[in-house]
């Protein structure tokens, strides 16, 4: 069959491709349709590791050749660097999964911004530069589809003279944008929690993946065996020829191996559609340890034949005039079949380069469009007040079609960009300009997972000028290739001055522009990030943020309720808050798991712990990405931000380190405290000290008063047998007396310590005060009659029972009766017992006619040892225990005591007890 | 724990062989012979009938794979019992 | 004559013991309860010894110690500090007011008697 057609018909082509496109969409329906069915197609390791080789795009299906052709093996790095990558993908890879599936992260943008404390400023500036970096790279594929197209329509003419741009109506790349958006559309945007994986579109991936690499090692295997006798054949002609053979050395690829490699090494944990395949489409993290050596096979088999491809184009290709070769390099892997009449395997390679472009449309529009939905739109119409977004229920349908409108516009975007730009300057480094520019957020990556100070201001400053320099020394050139800039401006530099040239910038010189613009704005991005890092504080958010992603491998399970205080928040308005963004159904499916995995019932009105509320977070996270979901779930709370003293508790093990400087803070702080509370002690202690050194004292003092009598009578007594009978018995009598005395005041002195240590036992019952007092005035009868004062007592018929001791009550009524009575005069003494029943306590009162007490001894003769003395002789009147006994009996039974008297007129004790409660 | 660290260590030692293998202090050795006599360029080695360099370069890329096949096996073994406590899959919280 | 002493005391039992064992021992004894009365004593006939309680109404021990000591006539008055208060402190105050001795209660009567007699025997 091969070589008898004449030429290949434009309907054909189309009609393959559109089976082709038919045949994703097929695809796409079915990993739908078994992944709702929860037999999912996807949920393979090696369809994971094919997902991620949408890594290599129709710029590495046609412009590796090209590479090929001009640098020999300068194609390489490109696909080393992410081997390396992927060398520590356990290491890096894993974590950012990890990472990244706990907290419900959606894109880079967001788990940037999730990890720098959500901040929305980040997540819209990583999107705003993924947007401005990738967008060329998008028009490349679309050209590229294109150009394949109109040139495998001129088949067999294999150097078609450059033809104007066609009309837009019949222009190829319209229609296959037109397919993409609606592939978009339908397989990205079918969800609303975009954490749930799209997995029609990734099996859709795979396939794409598989297509083109069997094309390519279709188009290499013919060529290198069927157009040459293998290798050795065709390296033997090619070191033959001395213009090529240059191409099988490093001496056109050497300088910029290096930077290359580093690039591609960050490029590939910063690519959007790489963060998107690898990270959020990830169903298993156990897929990932086949992906890390079957990725790079991948990327290893679909390079194998670039460089015999290149050589045999040149080979075998016509060469223009100058001796280069009159066939662009970039469509040799089209034209090489062509030349050797092979329509199917020219067609297979068309299918092939057809399936790199889509592929990395359709991930890269997705994952542009949920950033740009995610992290740049949603926080902006957060914030307009006047949209009430706040309050409008059901948001899940807004969130779709921002999305659908983002896939729209920027295919869109893509496509006129093609259209503007694409003709006037050479697309094969726009692959790599992109790969500088999504480079730029690997050091914020990967500072946020192993790196717990680097901060929120310190990465914005690293990818904000990392941005600037690369916008200058690659974005900026290009329009001037473009001539939308004057061309001065990258020969002489803006305004002449050189050292600002932005492909030699500041004298570095000798660089092609990527690595050029690679070291530059690395150098800025590290730099800033480490220097502001390490001047900065983080806010609270941010730690707690840092924490859990640098220790996410030592976290049992997410734990942390986001440093919301817990009690604030119902099930109920978190259910309402959920149904807003995912629809009523979905919230009742996420509330019925989680709930099914707690064991628990939910009930509305039930207080949401701190793991539904990050639950339901995370939930939310899904959908409006990390930084929006926190302010929505925060804005149910009333009022509260997060406590500190909350955040840190919660935060377990992940806050150790914070826990333990809180506590040493603390563990300090009580220190002090504990001084200031010991000092306070220590004089307390002091005062207690002199007051008991006083008290003894006076113990003391008023113990060895009688001690004195006794022991002088007793010697004198035993000193003088002459004494006679009378005065015998009068130093006697004395000495008993003492004795008595000294005997009450011990008691006295006991049962007052005993009343104050609390020691004292109470025998409490229901006491009748008429024959407590009857009681006490029958004992000090005698006493009253032998010194000749009155003794008058009235008391009601009734008295309620008070609550007290007995005992305790009698001596206290007969200490103040005795009082009394020894502060009469003999004779024409008198004193008055009464009682007075008020509400709720009972008072009864002792008058005397006495001399009365001064005002300002009233309430001191209540204080232990405090005597009052007899006016005439100074005597003291008693031991000073009697009263303090009384008050201190009084307040035990919850009364009061004191003393009403004008000195000269007498004096009146007065002392209440409650009643006994009924 | 103490097998992660074993397979997180034998990955960076996959790594460091990697950065190694592709750098171009070594990937000019097998550059062939240079300026042998005095011509402007390297005339490229052969081996096998193929670039000496060709070979090389895809040689020590397959044999770099197959390490990182091997130690993810380990891996594979290592992370399924860290997994067991986590759950099924990290997804579910 | 008979060397004379104030015993300067209000508890009326230690007055009582004191003026027995003075008299007794051959004194001059004239009494005082306060400290007032006290210090008209001495104004009206300087004893040649007091015996002074320091817990007495009106002005106590110490005032009157002071007071005594404080008019040059009366230096010679032989002042002994009785005291229930037996801290060191107390002591130590008493001397530094002019006190020539101290002694706490109870006291042996026959020290006490004793220490007066060897005073005053050695006045003369």
């Amino acid at each position: 069959m091969s070589g008898t057609v004449a030429h290949l018909p434009s309907w054909i082509i189309i009609a393959v491709a559109l089976c082709y496109v038919s045949l994703l969409f097929a695809i796409a329906y079915y990993g739908d349709k078994r992944a709702r069915a929860g037999r999912s197609l996807v949920a393979n390791p090696t369809i994971y590791a094919l997902s991620i080789a949408v890594y290599c795009t129709a710029w590495t299906f046609y412009g590796s050749v090209g590479r090929a052709v001009e640098s020999g093996f300068g194609f390489l790095p490109i696909y080393l660097g992410p081997t390396l990558m992927f060398a520590l993908g356990w290491l890096v890879l894993r974590k950012i999964i990890r990472i990244s599936k706990l907290h419900r992260i959606t894109s880079i943008a967001d788990f940037i911004s999730s990890r720098y404390g959500k901040s929305h400023l980040l997540g819209g500036l990583v999107t705003i530069i993924a947007v401005v970096g990738i967008m060329p790279y998008i028009s490349l594929q679309l050209k590229a589809v294109a150009t394949s197209f109109d040139y495998l329509v001129k088949y067999p003419d294999l150097t078609p003279p450059a033809v104007a741009a066609p009309a837009v109506v019949g222009d190829t790349a319209l229609w296959v944008t037109g397919l993409m958006a609606l592939f978009s559309i339908l397989f990205g945007t079918r969800h609303i929690d975009a954490t749930e994986h799209h997995q029609g579109m990734v099996a859709a991936i795979a396939f794409e993946s598989v297509v083109k690499l069997v094309a390519f090692l279709a188009v290499g295997l013919f060529v290198t065996f069927g157009m040459f006798d293998g290798f050795g054949d065709l390296f033997g002609q090619a070191l033959a020829r001395p213009d090529i053979s240059s191409l099988m050395t490093m001496e056109s690829a050497g300088r910029d191996w290096m930077p290359l490699v580093l690039l591609a090494f960050l490029a590939v944990i910063g690519l959007p559609r790489q963060f998107q395949v690898t990270v959020v489409e990830n169903t298993d993290e156990q897929h990932l340890n086949k992906a890390i050596w079957l990725f790079p096979l991948y990327l290893l088999l679909i390079n194998l034949f670039v460089l015999p491809i290149a050589l045999a184009g040149m080979l075998v290709l016509p060469t223009g005039a100058a001796g280069g070769p009159a066939v662009s390099p970039d469509t040799f892997v089209l034209a090489l079949p062509m030349a050797a009449h092979q329509e199917e395997i020219a067609v297979l390679a068309f299918l092939g380069g057809l399936s790199a472009a889509t592929g990395m449309v359709i991930v890269e529009t997705i994952a542009l469009s949920t950033m740009i939905c995610n992290d740049l739109v949603m926080p902006i119409l957060f914030k307009c007040a006047w949209l009430h977004l706040g309050e409008r229920r059901d948001l899940s349908k807004l969130l779709l079609n921002i999305r659908r409108g983002a896939i729209v516009i920027i295919l869109g975007i893509g496509y006129f960009y093609f259209r503007l730009i694409g003709e006037s300057y050479a697309l094969a480094s726009i692959g790599l300009v992109a790969f500088a520019a999504a480079a730029q957020f690997a050091p914020a990556v990967l500072a946020g997972i192993y790196w717990k100070h680097a901060t929120r201001r310190a990465a914005l400053a690293g990818i904000s000028l990392g941005f600037v320099i690369w916008t200058y020394t690659l974005l900026l050139p290009s329009f001037a290739l473009s001539g939308w800039l004057p061309h001065s401006f990258v020969d002489h530099g803006p305004f002449g001055w050189e050292l600002l040239m932005p492909y030699a910038l500041f004298g570095l010189s000798g660089f092609d522009p990527v690595p050029h613009s690679l070291f530059w704005s690395l150098f800025a991005n590290v730099g800033a990030l480490v220097m502001v890092s390490l001047f900065d504080r983080q806010a609270t958010i941010e730690r707690i943020q840092a924490t859990l992603f640098v220790e996410v491998f030592r976290q049992q399970r997410p734990n942390v309720a986001a440093g919301y205080l817990q009690e604030t928040v119902q099930v109920g308005a978190l259910r309402t808050l959920a149904e807003r963004f995912l629809g009523r159904e979905r919230t009742d499916e996420v509330f019925t798991e989680y709930a099914q995995q707690r064991r628990m019932l939910l009930d509305a009105n039930m207080r949401a712990d701190g793991d539904l509320v990050q639950f339901v977070e995370r939930r939310l996270a899904g959908v409006i990405g990390a930084a929006s979901a926190r302010v929505m779930v925060a804005s149910t709370f009333k009022g509260q931000g997060f406590g500190a003293e909350e955040i840190m508790q919660i935060l377990d093990e992940t806050s150790q380190v914070l826990e333990y400087s809180r506590q040493l803070e603390q563990k300090s702080h009580e220190l002090e405290r504990a001084t200031a509370e010991l000092k306070a002690v220590n004089a307390r202690l002091t005062d207690l000290d002199r007051m008991k050194d006083d008290f003894l004292s006076t113990v003391t003092h008023e113990l060895r008063t009688p001690l004195t009598s006794i022991r002088s009578f007793s010697e004198i007594l035993h000193d003088s047998p002459d004494l006679d009978i009378g005065e015998r018995q009068h130093f006697l009598t004395i000495i008993i007396r003492e004795s008595e005395r000294l005997t009450r005041l011990i008691n006295q002195v006991l049962d007052l310590t005993k009343i104050e240590t609390g020691r004292m036992k109470w025998q409490m019952t229901d006491v009748d005060l008429r024959e407590v007092i009857d009681h006490a005035v029958t004992a000090l009868h005698q006493l009253f009659d032998e010194r000749r004062i009155a003794l008058e007592v009235q008391l009601p018929e009734l008295v309620p029972a008070i609550r007290g001791d007995r005992d305790q009550l009698i001596q206290l009524t007969i200490n103040l009766l005795s009082n009394a009575q020894k502060f009469c005069p003999p004779d024409v003494g008198r004193v008055e017992v009464g009682l007075r029943i008020a509400d709720h306590e009972v008072t009864v009162s002792v008058a005397d006619n006495g001399p009365g007490i001064p005002l300002n001894e009233q309430e001191a003769i209540f204080e232990k040892f405090h005597q009052v003395r007899s006016g005439q002789t100074g005597n003291p009147m008693g031991s000073g225990l009697g009263l303090a006994i009384c008050r201190g009996i009084v307040e035990h039974l919850g009364g009061r005591i004191w003393v009403r008297s004008r000195p000269g007129h007498g004096a009146t004790f007065f002392f209440t007890v409650p009643f006994a409660k009924a | 724990m103490e097998e992660d660290n074993r397979v997180n260590e034998a990955f960076l030692a996959v790594f460091c062989l990697g950065l190694v293998l592709f750098s171009p202090l070594l990937l000019d050795i097998f550059d062939g012979p240079q300026h042998l006599d005095g011509a402007a360029s390297t005339v490229p080695a052969f081996v096998f009938g193929v670039p000496l360099l060709y070979f090389y370069l895809f040689v020590s890329w397959a044999v770099l794979i197959a390490l990182m096949a091997l130690v993810s096996r380990r891996a594979g073994v290592a992370s399924q019992r860290t997994a067991s406590t986590i759950g099924p899959h990290g997804d579910n919280e | 004559m008979p060397k004379s002493i104030l015993v300067v005391e209000d508890e009326p039992n230690i007055v009582l013991s004191l003026q027995f064992l003075m008299k007794k021992a051959g004194f001059d004894v004239r009494i005082a309860r306060d400290g007032e009365e006290a210090l008209s004593a001495v104004e009206a006939r300087a004893p040649d010894l007091i015996l002074l309680d320091v817990m007495i109404p009106k002005r106590d021990g110490y005032d009157v110690c002071q007071t005594v000591r404080a008019n040059p006539d009366w230096k010679n008055v032989y002042i002994i500090m009785l005291t229930a208060k037996g801290r060191d402190v107390d002591r130590e105050k008493g001397i530094a007011l002019g006190a020539n001795d101290y002694v706490t209660k109870p006291f042996s009567t026959r020290d006490l008697t004793e220490k007066v007699k060897q005073i005053l025997d050695g006045m003369s």
